[in-house]
């Protein structure tokens, strides 16, 4: 909806679960939880759905 | 002299019975809250009143800016081909004492110029419009009003958009004095055919465009309809004027056909309603530094917790970011400068804030914002 400008996501884990993404979009970082109903996870889930963007995983 | 109000209408010596009856009373709802509008005044804006700029390569085409709940929208086709930049301005008609500029800084060229549009925006939660029954014979119609002014005249556009469905509807308004504060009011048909899903996500746009490019642009008021490229009836040269701007504040919509006086409401509750989707913890906006803000928790792995207990329940589990450095004071590393790297795992009514190293087992911790402009936010905008 918004067209952000997501230069990475990493996925976020503890005890081998991931419990959300670092992300940085439109330059600025920030944490992004798992949830559809928000505007930045939305988005990542459409650019990865469209190719455009790949979330690393857990470091 | 008596009057009795009953079922029947209004009654008095001096009236004849029946005279007056409920339905000649076509204001919508007299009493609560009339206004679907969060915010309409900009009284709020937790964000400060910092301006936006878009347009550049890799900026954001739509930016949430100064008074919350609004949000700059551009569709930007080629970067560099133009730039706008909101603003949270003082100026505001009488009875208002705050608004919102939309300055178009380099004017459209290119494919922008074609194929770009320019919009003040607000998004409204659908579980909060279901009374419209949208979707229904019963659809509601609905006035938006609103104050509003620009350094060029002519027809500007109003537009309703409800994602569920993809369907919008456009409305024209004429600006008819340079750089002037007008009254403006539009009603629109409430929309038999698209459905508005019950949830906590957009029922509707409601939108003032600013400038359309030749490919939005239609010369008459449209129905609703499923929405096509030509949605704005506008015929806005801002797109072509040095500095172009539009202003706006005291908007209001409410159900019925009748723009009802603005409903003003007290900072407080408008401020909560904010924050359902976006809080800004700082120090409000002050010089202050080392304000405390809670007490923190520590583990064997060095780190520092924070659980954090928001303000208001939000729409959605919020994103965090941070600005500035916090500081945090124990027994044994005594007071040290730390910023937060991770939120982990929120839900709608709290997260926990990590911070990383220093830490000793077991020990508990004052944390503070340690500088005058450190702040973060949570974000579940719509």
């Amino acid at each position: 909806m918004e067209n952000m400008n997501i230069a990475s996501a990493q996925y976020v884990a503890e005890d081998g679960v991931n419990g959300g993404i670092t992300a940085v979009i439109d330059g600025i970082t920030m944490s992004v939880p798992l949830d559809p109903a928000n505007r930045h996870y939305a988005e990542i889930l459409r650019q990865v759905e469209a190719g455009t963007l790949t979330i690393q995983e857990a470091s | 002299m008596a009057i009795t109000i009953n079922g029947s209408g209004i009654t008095s010596s001096e009236i004849a019975d029946g005279s007056i009856t409920a339905a000649d009373l076509d204001v919508g709802q007299l009493g609560g809250r009339r206004n679907m509008k969060i915010k309409g005044a900009m009284q709020v804006a937790q964000r400060g009143a910092d301006s936006k700029t878009v347009g550049a390569a890799g900026s954001p085409a739509a930016v949430y800016v100064g008074p919350d709940r609004f949000l700059m929208y551009n569709t930007i086709t080629t970067a560099d081909q133009m730039s706008a930049t909101s603003s949270y301005e003082t100026d505001a008609p009488e009875g208002f004492n705050n608004s919102f500029k939309y300055l178009l800084t380099v004017n459209p060229t290119g494919d922008n110029y074609t194929d770009s549009y320019g919009d003040i925006r607000q998004y409204i939660e659908a579980q909060n419009l279901q009374h419209l029954k949208f979707g229904t014979a019963g659809a509601k119609s609905l006035t938006f009003s609103f104050w509003v002014k620009s350094n060029t005249t002519g027809k500007f556009a109003a537009w309703l958009y409800q994602p569920n469905a993809t369907r919008d509807i456009t409305k024209s308004y004429t600006i008819n004095s340079a750089n002037t504060w007008e009254y403006k009011t539009i009603t629109f048909d409430g929309d038999v055919s698209g459905v508005i899903n019950n949830n906590t996500n957009v029922g509707l746009f409601v939108g003032l465009n600013a400038w359309a490019g030749t490919n939005y642009i239609r010369s008459t008021d449209s129905d609703w309809d499923t929405i096509g490229g030509t949605r704005y009836n506008t015929s806005s040269t801002l797109l072509e004027t040095s500095n172009g701007y539009l202003q706006t504040t005291g908007w209001q919509l409410e159900v019925g056909s009748v723009a009802t006086p603005f409903e003003h409401r007290s900072y407080g509750e408008e401020l909560a309603l904010c924050q359902r989707y976006y809080q800004r913890w700082d120090n409000d906006a002050s010089t202050t530094t080392n304000a405390a803000i809670g007490v923190t928790g520590m583990t064997a792995s060095s780190n520092v917790y924070f659980g954090l207990v928001y303000k208001q329940e939000m729409r959605a589990k919020p994103s965090f970011t941070s600005s500035g450095s916090f500081r945090v004071w124990n027994a044994t590393q005594g007071a040290r400068t730390m910023t937060p790297d991770e939120f982990f795992n929120p839900t709608r009514h709290g997260g926990r804030i990590r911070f990383s190293g220093g830490a000793t087992n077991g020990e508990a911790a004052l944390l503070a914002l340690e500088q005058a402009g450190t702040y973060f936010d949570l974000d579940a905008e719509l």
